[in-house]
């Protein structure tokens, strides 16, 4: 579909049709509806987006005298080991976080889209922790993984003690910082789980019935009817999911800073670091340039490859 | 580009602009009286303390009918949003300063010297403070804030738990050997399950044993690490020692993320270094009788370090005489509104009767005055907080017990050398 094709009156290259008073209402009523976003993309957003391209190529630092470094933010980005410290950090929450929250989203939206007894309050329950910041999300699972009173070796204690492993230090231990986090991604799939209950309930029911009629079980009826039919809202998920892990900050800020041995050193945390702890706010533009240019690159490979697997065509 | 881009894209980079040009504001040299204008940013404040501002506040402007003070009440990152007013070109007449941060406001260029608005001004003196207050905050021969409080790091302990296991008080001689003793006296397994529920102190900040011990982080001149100095290594090796040997202090996991002074208030440590300002914590938190006493001694005379608190008048500023006499009035005729909160760092109200109220703990009122003699001053350095991220990493790790320290320290310095090295090349240095 071309972006041409709604009934604006522009047609490339043809010439200017007259519009009808309808589709001069239509028009207003667009320009309308969509100026709050415009005007405030345009005074908040793309200001700072072109001058933060400028500052990308300067020593900014908000007071003192800027000058031009060229590509030398971008030369040094390559040379600092904490800037692949920090990618690693953030690829390992990613990879994991991403697809067990989509997995997590799904199952519950499966469970929460059955018909039975008080399932708006179900769905309100899971929805909920969602609502909830991340700051406050992470003081509440800065205590759930205290390695003595914490809920989650309370819980694995009885378990633990007998099989002789000792309680694990969660964010005190290098390598279990991580992991900890991608637990901690799960409180939010309540988000997720109200996206793909939207899309359950767009699938035609003929599909199941003529798919029950052929015989096929509830796995094959989920692998042949449901997958299919939900893949363009998995691929959203996913594209979505990926975006905002990639920005993890706020959790990470209040939890465990950068953590033992750097092991939290998400890579907004260390772009904040750069440009308001240690005042580099021009490299700090660099390194957000380079974060859009990896989600921009993650996310294109995502939709070349979903046009593989998914199928648009449950409206048709 | 086509007609639809162009004519979308024009009229919003034109909005851009003008957003641009409107939101780089002017804030006025006068009100609508003709009075000066003084913004100052106040930093976030509790409200048992906000109290006691608030009156400093009135005060002020019943004193100086022909000052305008309008109080910015800053909240979450101070320091973040003093930065984003000052690329804004909107700063803030005077703000609220911390030592550590003053050597990167100055080369920032974001403060004004204060020595000529002080030689000129008939009412203060800079011999009125505290010669070390006075120290911290000149940088490069110049004073760049007026000192509101002088404090320094104290040893804070509960002398209940001291005479249960009957040992003497701190004293103004303790050494590191008798913290340590008094600490394993008092450390206790009180639930027989192996590890110790009270602590006989929290594990002070390694920067405070280094000094203690006469170490320093970075050389005088500021070009090279010295966390490798014969004196900064055993300093170290002591304070992992406290943890991994001694076991007198807890591990971040038995403190459950507790602050210090928390853990002192639930009387699960029995001692702790920290600077005056957790006083109004403690007297407000604590049943129990505490007190303070100095540091205990490294192999050098320097024991603490300074700290406190100041104003600054920002180089941004457009009255900056008016900026002066704000800050002036604060650190001197203002204070006594929250002196009961802070060890003034002007000498005379330091010493008045006012502030050494006998009714209120702690009892030793006069050490908090007395350590500022073996008080040094704190690392300043435009890129502490770098240094400081540069370091941290590796000595948890000795903490931890995952390396030694010799081994942690030879990873730092190169790091550190390098951040040194980098802000020397890009014309910083003192």
């Amino acid at each position: 579909m071309s972006e041409y094709s709604m009934d604006s009156g522009l047609r490339p290259g043809g010439p200017k049709r007259r519009l009808s008073p309808m589709a001069k209402e239509d028009r207003l009523a667009f320009w309308c509806f969509t100026s709050p976003w415009l005007i405030g993309f345009v005074l908040f957003g793309l200001g700072p987006i072109i001058a933060s391209i400028f500052l990308s190529f300067t020593d900014y630092s908000s007071s003192k005298r800027t000058n031009w470094v060229g590509l030398g933010n971008y030369r040094e980005l390559i040379s600092d080991p904490l800037i692949w410290k920090s990618l690693g950090n953030t690829l390992f929450y990613v990879v994991f976080a991403v697809p067990l929250s989509t997995c997590g989203a799904l199952m519950l939206a499966l469970l929460l889209n059955q018909k039975v007894r008080g399932i708006a309050i179900w769905r309100t329950i899971f929805y909920l922790p969602t609502i909830v910041s991340g700051v406050a999300m992470g003081v509440l699972w800065k205590w759930i993984f205290n390695p003595e009173v914490g809920l989650a070796n309370t819980l694995l204690r009885p378990i633990l003690k007998p099989l002789g492993i000792s309680d694990p230090k969660w964010l005190l231990d290098p390598t279990l910082s991580k992991p900890a986090y991608v637990v901690m991604s799960l409180w939010g799939i309540g988000g997720g789980m109200i996206i793909f209950l939207a899309g359950l309930q767009g699938i035609p029911k003929h599909l199941y019935e003529a798919a029950e009629l052929d015989g096929a079980g509830p796995i094959r009826r989920f692998y042949h009817v449901t997958l299919p039919m939900l893949s363009p809202v998995i691929l959203f998920s996913l594209t979505m999911g990926t975006i905002h892990s990639f920005q993890i900050f706020a959790q990470a800020y209040v939890m465990s800073g950068r953590g033992p041995d750097n092991s939290t050193l998400f890579y907004v945390l260390y772009l904040v670091d750069q440009s308001f702890r240690y005042f580099r706010m021009g490299y700090g533009a660099a390194m957000a340039w380079l974060l859009f240019v990896i989600i921009l690159f993650v996310t294109m490979i995502k939709f070349v490859v979903a046009e593989r697997f998914v199928y648009y065509g449950g409206d048709n | 580009m086509n007609r639809l881009s162009t004519s979308l894209l024009v009229p919003l980079a034109a909005l851009t602009i003008l957003a641009g040009a409107l939101l780089s504001g002017n804030r006025p040299v006068a009100d609508e009286q003709g009075r000066r204008v003084v913004v100052y940013a106040h930093p976030p404040c509790p409200p048992a303390l906000m109290r006691y501002f608030d009156e400093a506040f009135d005060d002020f402007r019943k004193s100086h009918p022909d000052i305008d003070l309008q109080v910015l009440h800053i909240t979450g990152s101070y320091q973040d949003k003093i930065k984003v007013m000052f690329a804004g070109k909107v700063a803030p007449d005077v703000i609220f300063m911390y030592p550590s941060d003053l050597a990167a406001w100055v080369e920032l260029g974001a403060l004004t010297p204060l020595d000529d608005l002080l030689a000129a001004n008939s009412k203060t003196r800079v011999s009125e403070y505290f010669p070390a207050a006075v120290q911290t905050y000149t940088y490069n021969g110049h004073l760049y804030a007026l000192p509101k409080d002088a404090s320094a790091e104290l040893l804070f302990y509960n002398p209940e738990l001291f005479r249960k296991h009957g040992l003497s008080f701190p004293t103004a001689d303790w050494t590191w050997q008798d913290m340590l003793h008094a600490a394993k006296a008092i450390t206790e397994d009180t639930d027989g399950d192996g590890r110790p529920n009270i602590f006989g102190l929290q594990q002070p900040e390694w920067q405070a044993m280094v000094r203690q011990n006469g170490g320093r982080i970075v050389s005088a001149d500021g070009t090279r690490c010295e966390l490798d100095s014969p004196q900064s290594i055993e300093a170290l090796e002591f304070w992992v020692a406290l943890r991994q040997k001694y076991k007198v202090v807890p591990t971040p996991e038995s403190s459950a993320d507790m602050t210090a002074w928390r853990m002192f208030v639930l009387k699960r440590a029995g001692m702790f270094i920290s600077m005056y300002p957790v006083v109004p914590v403690l007297r407000r938190s604590c049943d129990f009788e505490w007190d303070i006493a100095l540091p205990p001694r490294g192999s050098s005379d320097i024991r603490s370090a300074f700290t406190g608190s100041s104003f600054a008048v920002t180089s941004q500023s457009r009255n900056p005489d008016a900026a002066f006499e704000w800050a002036r009035w604060m650190t001197s005729e203002g204070m006594k509104h929250i002196m009961t909160f802070d060890i003034p760092a002007n000498v005379k109200l330091g010493q008045s009767q006012a502030w050494r109220d006998p009714a209120v703990l702690p009892k030793s009122k006069q050490v908090a005055v007395d350590v500022m003699q073996v008080a040094g001053p704190p690392l300043q350095h435009p890129e502490y907080a770098q240094i400081i991220d540069a370091i941290s990493p590796h000595l948890d790790k000795a903490n931890r017990g995952d390396c030694t320290v010799a081994e942690a320290v030879q990873k730092i310095v190169p790091k550190v050398n390098e951040v040194l090295a980098r802000h020397a090349q890009s014309g910083g240095g003192r």
